[in-house]
């Protein structure tokens, strides 16, 4: 399966990892072109997270791997985009 | 954080501190006895195994107490993540950060709290002076360090001059009470 897209709800603590360390364990994972990580919660202990990834081939385990080594939580995958070619959402 | 003019890292304040504090109150409390007693300058042979006992000693314990904040920051932070399995943020990257954030600490604690008891203590072995300079630049240097916190955390000068004056000399007391070397 051909991983073009990823949307991922992950959680880390507030003051480590950053969101550097995050940024990069996210890119040495093979086929991994882009990421945003998107902070979109934080409370007293903890920071939500929307990670998009991009790229050709995502090795997902080996994503989950490289972020919860990290010391992050992937808590779902909220979005997955696959095949020859990126398909966006269609709202209806 | 700036103490005296100087920036130092905000991570690296509290080692720094607390082994300047260490280095100089121990110092006081071993060497205070040999130092008010005896009429004799203190020898620098003295003052360098007091200096590195200090600061070996303080090395240690600032290693253990600081190891086991940091990991207890680790599961506090699983708990607050919803993590089933415990202890399972001290086997990803976290938990060698931590190991090594508190060696950090633990070789800066240790450098200043061998520095705190070494310049009083040398100033005693190396300048001419009476018998108990070095107590008098220990106590001065509380003093100027108490300044310098106070500034440093917006605090009143004067109460923590006092506070860390004053802890100097308690702890000579004992020193001179013990009569440890």
């Amino acid at each position: 399966m051909n991983i073009r897209r990823l949307v991922l709800d992950v959680d880390k603590a507030i003051a480590r990892p950053t969101l550097l360390d995050l940024a990069k364990a996210i890119e040495s994972v093979t086929g991994v072109e882009g990421v945003n990580i998107t902070v979109i919660e934080i409370d007293i202990e903890t920071m939500g997270m929307d990670v998009t990834v991009e790229g050709e081939n995502i090795d997902y385990p080996a994503l989950v791997k490289a972020i919860e080594s990290t010391g992050a939580v992937v808590h779902s995958v909220d979005q997955l985009a696959f095949g020859s070619r990126l398909v966006e959402r269609v709202k209806i | 954080m700036n103490i005296f003019g100087l920036s130092f890292p905000r991570e690296y304040v509290f080692a720094l501190v607390i082994g300047l504090v260490d280095g100089i109150l121990t110092a006081l409390t071993l060497a205070g006895g040999k130092v008010i007693n005896s009429r004799d300058s203190i020898d620098i042979k003295l003052v360098l195994r007091i200096s590195m006992a200090t600061a070996l000693s303080g090395a240690f314990i600032f290693f253990v107490a600081e190891y086991v904040r940091l990991r207890g920051e680790l599961v506090h932070a699983e708990r607050h993540l919803n993590l089933t399995s415990p202890g399972h943020l001290a086997t990803t990257q976290l938990g060698r950060m931590v190991f090594r954030d508190a060696l950090r600490g633990t070789a800066i604690s240790g450098a200043f709290s061998f520095l705190g008891a070494l310049l009083p203590l040398m100033s005693g072995a190396v300048l001419p002076g009476p018998h108990w300079l070095p107590i008098a630049v220990a106590i001065l240097a509380l003093g100027l360090l108490g300044v310098g916190l106070a500034r440093a955390v917006y605090g009143d000068t004067i109460r923590w001059t006092i506070a860390l004056i004053a802890a100097g000399i308690l702890l000579t007391i004992v020193g001179v009470k013990l009569h440890v070397i």
